[in-house]
């Protein structure tokens, strides 16, 4: 990996960061859920620091080329992420149905007393 | 003996007054106590108009839940106010309201749960078209498999449950076409599931809420949730 690749991925690692400090401060996303992706940008600097590290493990396995192993991994996690966001929605849907049919019996009680 | 009537009604605007009132003469021939309560499923037509211009009774969900959310609020209703059997009713006019006599008997017999089903002694002329008889027969068969109870019409809405049953559907009831999964829930929890022969009509006013396309995908989730249903140990739900 040359130096000015070097230079280039660092700058987007920076954009996103500001991105995601931005973010946290405006409260547009919640400190737990942050601080989780700020975890990934350092994982992403490990990587462009010392590629090495991703070149041996890959070799280790058996891939033929280090971006395969990048891909495959990428997409796993990116599957795994699809699906605990799939998992937390159908939370938030339970829980609304609950408030929703919760205010609604309320509701009717409430102007059943005022007539 | 204190029985009360769920109505789901989404956009039903044609359809309620005359239900409402089909339920209501049942209830004054009645020797029980029936009462009945309109849930409206948030319509955006004059539903929530006509009920309130003739001071029925109804609870108006301030969104749309679909069926399975309205049908569990009319259970959460007969929880809070200790009903003894609750009746679903739908709003459409589909339902005949001469039967609701022999839902609750059956109950009172000692059933904990009662479908009115259009498939057994031919009681009703309006059945359903082609396809979907194919799809309830097939989910009668998989509902056979997986709890060892023959339960001929899996989807019909016309139902009425005890006590146990009322308690157990203000906990847990499925959002999206929830006849099979609920039935299957309740055999699991080992609770007596009986079926009894009622007419059924076709709806007066306006279209059902099933779509034919969406009717394949039906048939696989709502397969996969009575499987996973049938893998709870009880207790555990």
């Amino acid at each position: 990996m040359n130096l000015s690749l070097k230079i280039f991925l660092f700058f987007i690692l920076l954009l996103q960061f500001i991105l995601i400090i931005y973010t946290i401060k405006s409260r547009k996303i919640s400190m737990r859920y942050g601080s989780f992706w700020i975890f990934i940008l350092v994982l992403m600097c490990i990587a462009i620091i010392f590629p090495n590290i991703f070149i041996n493990i890959s070799s280790l396995f058996g891939f033929e080329t280090t971006s395969n192993m990048l891909f495959l991994f990428g997409f796993f996690f990116l599957f795994y992420i699809i699906f605990i966001l799939t998992i937390s929605l159908s939370k938030q849907q339970a829980i609304i149905k609950i408030l929703i049919q919760e205010l609604s019996i309320l509701k009717a009680k409430i102007e059943k007393k005022d007539i | 003996m204190k029985v009360l009537i769920i109505i789901p009604a989404y956009n039903e605007e044609l359809n309620i007054k005359n239900t409402v009132e089909k339920v209501k003469s049942v209830s004054k021939k009645s020797e029980y106590s029936i009462d009945y309560i309109i849930i409206n499923d948030g319509s955006t037509d004059k539903t929530l108009d006509i009920c309130r211009e003739n001071n029925y009774k109804f609870i108006s969900l301030i969104q749309n839940l679909g069926i399975g959310g309205a049908v569990q609020t009319g259970y959460k209703y007969a929880l809070e106010n200790d009903y003894d059997i609750a009746v679903q009713f739908d709003g459409d006019g589909q339902h005949d309201e001469n039967y609701i006599i022999n839902l609750i008997n059956e109950i009172k017999n000692g059933s904990d749960f009662v479908i009115g089903s259009r498939f057994i002694k031919n009681l009703s002329k309006f059945k359903s078209t082609g396809l979907r008889k194919v799809g309830i027969k097939i989910l009668s068969i998989l509902i056979k498999l997986c709890t060892n109870k023959k339960i001929y019409d899996t989807t019909s809405g016309f139902r009425a449950g005890n006590k146990k049953v009322i308690k157990l559907f203000a906990s847990h009831y499925p959002v999206e076409y929830p006849e099979p999964e609920s039935t299957v829930f309740l055999l699991r929890n080992n609770l007596k599931v009986s079926e009894i022969p009622v007419e059924m009509h076709e709806r007066k006013f306006g279209t059902s809420s099933i779509k034919p396309l969406k009717s394949l995908y039906y048939m696989f989730s709502v397969s996969i949730s009575i499987i996973i249903t049938t893998m709870y140990k009880k207790g555990e739900m």
